[in-house]
């Protein structure tokens, strides 16, 4: 098997704040490889936009990575300094922050913005810059006159294929999209999303997509990685996520979201909330919602393992999973005390 | 208790007694003066919405579906009067919403309840939850403090926020946003409603939480025997709680009908093509190509005849010349110029979705 | 009636919790100084200058008016020592018992005249963003208009009809500081006024009054209490400049008014400095802690991201 793009091993990511210290991320460990395109998912605050950004080394100041690895083409992105970091950035792996929609300088043509990125981050002549922004402009699916508009001129839309556009500017290898279509209409998010696909087949382009949506990520994704409360519970390939999960949570999760092709499924919701990361419990961060948690996992933190070929969870139950999964289609089961004290 | 089995709402049948008639409603937002009013011409104006026409019955959990700038946010607005539309009418229970003044209006005010689509914005971050719970209580003047707090306990009961204790004394800033559209649903039950508009009620929180607010919505409502008008760009949230479903674009109502017949059944183009663009959680369905292109044109400057025309891959001549009337199609009311009255599609060219 | 049976009865949990005057209302404003350094270092130095004010008779040795006679021969510009701590006036007056005292009138001015400016600025602001329409019209063109009257002038001429009385200067404050507070309450009211929770209040059937003073207002409190305190500093500025151009009160001994005395008589041509400096460095002290303060509420208001 080849060499991954990207290989993180054991990232641990904390936050210094007021009332001590957050462990945002704890131990994730996932590779992606050259092409693919991984899916993060995960609740809100549940570490993967602090794991995006930790990779591009954007995080705030009270943010550290006290251990870990994140080999990207053989080196280690936790160890890089700040100008090896800024070299890297945009040509060989570039991101797509959330709501970038609002991230184009408003006062400048889109089009200048995209020359400005290929001249000076990318030495390219005004000439070739100017005919790059409209192979560009091509591959997002924006006609090529609209390189002379404003901002404000783009739908949202087209605002987003035009950041995306940017970050494709210096052709990196991976691209890290946080939450990419989470604010736009549906219609639009298709065309996006067929980008992203469209991108991965021309351009061999790996990406990391973040989102909180799992229909997003069987759009597109490749293999899933699944976060909850800064830990990896679940990774698997897009189609054994969904036909064959493992962790509790990922039942769960296929509970809650509704599907237009399944009109009569019932909608079950996983009560409760995340722990506190400040203090986090001993054992399995997701035991206090688990409908099936005993004992061991209140005590013990159960390790990411193999559970099948290319599939890994992070359950002391893995074992038992086919009655774990005929369980959790009853509502029943995940009737637990919604009184939450 | 265990989650009874409802009937799914899109299931049910629709009641008889018309409690909501919305017709020819317009509402245009005139653009000042200045760099708008430039760019969009001294008569330049936001037409918002442009001739809606909509019955809705008692008891009727209706969703009004579309894209931004589709009009249904400003429909809602209009129900709830927090502006007055610029022509058409509303009429509820027979009165017309327009004539409406001081003690009526007030009454009205008690009758139909607004939930906003922002939960962490749609509280006054001053007052504890007991406080703003009780305030629609205290700006009406209803019950004794005693069965004011009977009425704040069982309500938080219902929306599934217990131990009531915990919440009573907390301020918005400590809940968390699915905690908090309960509130907000909590607050628009205390005046014992009989219209419900929900605004995008659950698109600002984590798609594993909106599931229990979802469901708790459709329990309250079949339990209250509310008027629900559902208002999302959400087909998935509309096809679980809705029994009636409308599309909405730039303004007008494109398709409206049983919610299952719309989804599953769409004829007008512009639906088919919503529902396609749908993601769907399941990997091995093919992903369709999106059958039109680009992005829904500005509401200042609206095609001519169908609105829809410039993007409809099944344009015809008449598209751009004239707007279509509202045609009955097995059930479902559209308005396009590929149907005639009853059944038969006017053209050979009907799209059907493969499913 | 919604029956009460599934519900529990309410308990005594379900009692409001009685809030302490600071644990409510005042509980933000408590924060700022617990949080931020330079506003309590503002805050401190209000406090002494307020004790040193209460108890001026207890500490100023001489009156500070009254001229000192030694043997009947008047103890006129006397250089520090022990016998008059920081000398006398040209006149035989106690420089060090001036500057106690002249906390008082600094005091007075700085605080009324920064209430009385928030309180305008803020009913005004409050109205004319909440209702907008003619009365917003009328209410900023009036802002305007006082926006456009320069202050010095103004003091003059209600002085040469009022009279050159301390409570004249704080009046002519009151009725032209309100603008900057008023134009910025106003656009803060305009952007709450938008916010879903007051569209929410109105559809509950709140009146505009009840929308106003629950809703709108302790939103935009903050933003006055801000300006309250930049004002205080403003406003004890602007009385030592009045003074000192002459136009203060004679009869109240400030520090603007100890530093046109100097002035005139020419204390820096003989080198007293013993006489300008000091009140000098108090005023200066005293419109600094106003803006201290303020820096703390800016920094409640608007926070900075928290690095380490």
């Amino acid at each position: 098997m080849t060499k991954p793009l990207l290989d993180v091993q054991d990232l641990h990511i904390h936050y210094d704040t007021d009332n001590g210290v957050m462990k945002a991320v704890e131990g994730v460990s996932f590779t992606v490889g050259a092409g693919h395109h991984l899916g993060l998912i995960g609740e809100s605050g549940c570490g993967k936009t602090t794991a995006g950004r930790a990779l591009m080394r954007v995080m705030p100041r009270n943010a550290s990575i006290p251990h870990g690895k994140a080999l990207f083409k053989g080196r280690d992105l936790v160890q890089l300094s700040e100008d090896q970091m800024r070299e890297l950035r945009w040509r060989e792996l570039s991101m797509v922050p959330q709501a970038s929609m609002d991230s184009l300088n408003p006062v400048h043509r889109v089009g200048r913005q995209l020359v400005e990125v290929l001249t000076v981050r990318g030495e390219f002549s005004k000439r070739d810059a100017l005919e790059r922004a409209s192979e560009l402009f091509d591959l997002v699916g924006l006609s090529r006159d609209r390189l002379s508009h404003f901002p404000h001129e783009f739908s949202g839309g087209m605002r987003q294929r035009a950041v995306i556009a940017l970050a494709l500017a210096l052709n990196p290898d991976m691209v890290i999209a946080d939450e990419p279509v989470t604010a736009l209409d549906v219609i639009v998010q298709r065309q996006v999303l067929q980008t992203f696909r469209q991108l991965q087949d021309r351009l061999s382009l790996s990406v990391i997509m973040i989102t909180h949506d799992i229909s997003v990520v069987a759009e597109t994704c490749d293999e899933v990685a699944v976060m909850y409360a800064g830990k990896i519970v679940e990774w698997a390939t897009v189609q054994t996520f969904f036909n064959e999960p493992v962790h509790p949570y990922t039942l769960g999760l296929q509970n809650a979201y509704p599907n237009l092709a399944k009109p009569d499924m019932e909608l079950i919701s996983i009560e409760g909330y995340p722990p506190n990361l400040l203090n986090p419990p001993a054992g399995c961060r997701f035991a206090p919602r688990c409908p099936f948690s005993q004992e061991r996992c209140f005590a013990e933190e159960p390790p990411l393992v193999n559970v099948g070929p290319d599939h890994k969870a992070a359950c002391h139950r893995a074992d038992e999973v086919d009655m774990l999964r005929e369980q959790a289609k009853f509502p029943a089961t995940w009737q637990q005390s919604i009184e939450n004290g | 208790m265990a989650n009874p089995q409802t009937h799914a709402p899109k299931d049910t049948p629709v009641p008889d007694e018309v409690l909501i008639e919305i017709t020819d409603l317009v509402k245009h937002f005139p653009i000042g003066g200045g760099l708008s009013g430039a760019l969009a011409g001294k008569n330049g104006a936001v037409r918002a919405v442009n001739g809606v026409s909509i019955t809705i019955r008692r008891g009727e959990v209706i969703g009004i579906a579309g894209e931004s700038g589709c009009g249904k946010s400003t429909t809602a607005k209009l129900l709830m009067k927090l502006f007055e539309p610029t022509s058409g009418t509303i009429r509820v229970d027979r009165e017309d919403l327009g004539s409406l003044k001081r003690k009526a209006l007030k009454r009205y005010r008690r009758r139909a309840q607004l939930m906003f689509q922002n939960p962490y914005e749609s509280l006054n971050p001053r007052f504890t939850i007991r406080r703003a719970l009780l305030e629609p209580l205290i700006i009406h003047g209803i019950g004794t403090p005693e069965e004011r707090m009977e009425r704040v306990m069982q309500a938080m009961h219902d929306v599934h926020l217990r131990p009531q204790e915990s919440y009573l004394d907390k301020l918005p800033h400590q809940l968390s946003g699915g905690q908090l559209q309960r509130v907000v649903l909590a607050r628009a039950l205390m005046l014992e409603p009989d219209i419900l508009v929900a605004d995008e009620p659950v698109s600002m929180l984590d798609v594993s939480v909106r599931a229990g607010i979802m469901n708790t919505m459709r329990d309250l409502a079949a339990k209250r025997n509310l008027t629900v008008i559902y208002i999302s760009h959400d087909l998935s949230l509309l096809q679980y709680l809705c029994n009636t479903t409308a599309v909405m674009y730039l303004g007008r109502v494109v398709e409206i009908g049983p919610t299952r017949k719309v989804i599953q059944q769409p004829k007008h183009p512009y639906t088919q093509a919503l529902i396609a663009a749908v993601p769907v959680p399941e990997p091995e369905r093919s992903q369709k190509e999106v059958p039109i292109q680009g992005g829904v044109p500005s509401a200042i400057h609206i095609p001519s005849g169908c609105p829809f025309h410039p993007r409809c891959p099944h344009a015809m001549d008449i598209c751009s010349k004239e707007m279509p009337k509202p045609v009955k199609v097995n059930g479902v009311q559209v308005s396009c110029f590929l149907y005639t009255d009853d059944g038969n599609p006017a053209d050979s060219q009907r799209a059907d979705l493969d499913r | 009636m919604i029956p009460s049976t599934t519900v529990a009865p309410v308990t005594e949990a379900a009692q409001p919790k009685k809030h302490g005057l600071l644990t409510g209302a005042l509980a933000p404003i408590v924060l700022v100084f617990k949080r931020d350094r330079s506003a309590r270092a503002g805050l401190i130095i209000y406090g002494v200058m307020l004790i040193i004010a209460i108890f001026a008779p207890l500490i100023a040795p001489h009156n500070p008016t009254a001229v000192m006679e030694v043997d009947g021969i008047w103890q006129s510009n006397k250089t520090p020592g022990s016998d008059y701590l920081l000398g006398t006036t040209n006149i035989g007056r106690d420089i060090f018992s001036q500057l106690i005292y002249g906390t008082r009138p600094a005091l007075y001015v700085g605080f009324t005249a920064a209430i009385s400016t928030v309180v305008i600025g803020t009913m005004i602001g409050l109205i004319s963003g909440y209702f907008g329409g003619m009365v917003d019209l009328f209410l900023m063109r009036l802002t305007d208009v006082c926006f456009g009257i320069p202050f010095t002038p103004f003091v003059i001429v209600l002085v040469a009809f009022l009279g050159p009385n301390i409570w004249n200067i704080v009046l002519a404050m009151s009725l032209l500081f309100w603008r900057d507070t008023a134009r910025v309450i106003r656009s803060q009211v305009l952007t709450v006024r938008q916010r879903p929770f007051v569209q929410a209040a109105k559809l509950a059937g709140a009146s505009d009054a009840r929308t106003i003073f629950l809703y709108v207002a302790p939103n935009i409190l903050a933003l006055s209490f801000l300006y309250g305190t930049l004002a205080i500093g403003w406003a004890i500025l602007t009385e030592a400049s009045v003074s000192f151009l002459g136009f203060g009160d004679p009869s109240t001994v400030s520090w603007g008014y100890m530093l046109q005395d100097a002035y005139v008589s020419q204390a820096l041509g003989r080198g007293a400095y013993y006489w300008f400096i000091p009140p000098g460095i108090t005023t200066m002290l005293a419109v600094m802690a106003g803006f201290f303060i303020s820096r703390g509420f800016e920094e409640m208001l608007f926070p900075r991201l928290r690095g380490r």
